[in-house]
């Protein structure tokens, strides 16, 4: 399958904490819908994988990481994310493992005992 | 082994052959100096043989040694790096960075022992990552993330402590383990 290739040092060289009010524009709250989902819903559109390179940038709190890819159970059906989102860093590999076998599994349990995706302030 | 090693040996064997060869010339049957050719040559394989493993020690010893260093100087910097955190001498954005750079070079010396002497159960990376998690999905780290000072709740300094602990743990079984192989 062709790919869609991101990285995420072309959105912010400083990825920040989980949510908007958080940060300064840099949160995986901001990257989640500026840049994630709609590049998602594109991969999906024309059959495509979406490929998101995480190397390059000045390191990640875990939360932005969680926030950016963990919202895609909430809006997308789970075996698509499975099949049509591929991870990539050659600096920090384990980003991937985490991603895949703890985030969106983590994000799904959520969803599945109808927890809203973010908690009210 | 240096390469003087090498010498002292090379000339101890030339030595030997030629004492031994001035003692074949006095030999007169062929069975005797037949007997007499395999002497010298197992004493130069078995002084081969010997070279060979003495020389394979010495650099298994070297390479764990090696890496005995940089797994010491990892816990080292680790254990001052928790304590500037503890501390509050460290930023939000200096923390993550920190975080990054230790992430590559747990990786890097995962990578080499793993490869050079077969080591498959190394959890460095893995208990660094859970501390990653724990400080930086933090509530306090989220919350005060533009903040030039950044301290640990309670809750989060007591888990800390216990994690530490265990990375500390797995530094000292995998220099056991280095040891051992």
């Amino acid at each position: 399958m062709e790919k869609i290739l991101i990285r995420v040092i072309d959105f912010t060289e400083y990825p920040g904490v989980r949510y908007k009010h958080q940060g300064n524009n840099d949160s995986g709250e901001d990257f989640y819908y500026e840049v994630i989902k709609p590049a998602f819903e594109k991969a999906l559109n024309q059959e495509k994988i979406l490929s998101v390179d995480l190397d390059g940038t000045a390191g990640y709190a875990s939360s932005f990481l969680d926030e950016s890819f963990g919202n895609l159970v909430y809006d997308f059906p789970f075996e698509e994310i499975k099949t049509h989102l591929e991870i990539k860093s050659f600096e920090e590999p384990d980003w991937i493992d985490v991603i895949f076998k703890e985030t969106l599994k983590d994000w799904k349990r959520k969803k599945d005992e109808n927890q809203p995706r973010k908690p009210e302030r | 082994m240096k390469a003087k090693d090498y010498l002292y040996m090379f000339l101890g064997v030339i030595i030997t052959i030629t004492i031994l060869i001035l003692c074949f010339q006095g030999i007169s049957s062929t069975s005797d100096k037949i007997a007499f050719a395999s002497i010298i040559v197992n004493v130069v394989i078995a002084v081969l043989v010997v070279a060979y493993f003495q020389n394979r020690e010495s650099n298994s010893r070297s390479l764990k040694d090696y890496f005995i260093n940089q797994i010491s100087g990892i816990k080292c910097d680790y254990d001052k790096f928790i304590q500037q955190i503890k501390d509050e001498k460290l930023t939000p954005n200096e923390i993550k960075k920190k975080f990054k750079d230790f992430s590559i070079k747990n990786q890097q010396l995962e990578y080499f022992l793993k490869t050079e002497l077969k080591l498959n159960t190394i959890y460095i990376q893995e208990q660094n990552r859970k501390i990653h998690k724990l400080i930086t999905n933090s509530y306090e780290f989220n919350n005060l993330y533009d903040s030039i000072k950044f301290a640990l709740e309670n809750s989060t300094n007591n888990e800390l402590i216990i994690l530490h602990k265990d990375f500390n743990h797995h530094i000292t079984s995998l220099i056991v383990e280095i040891n051992k192989t």
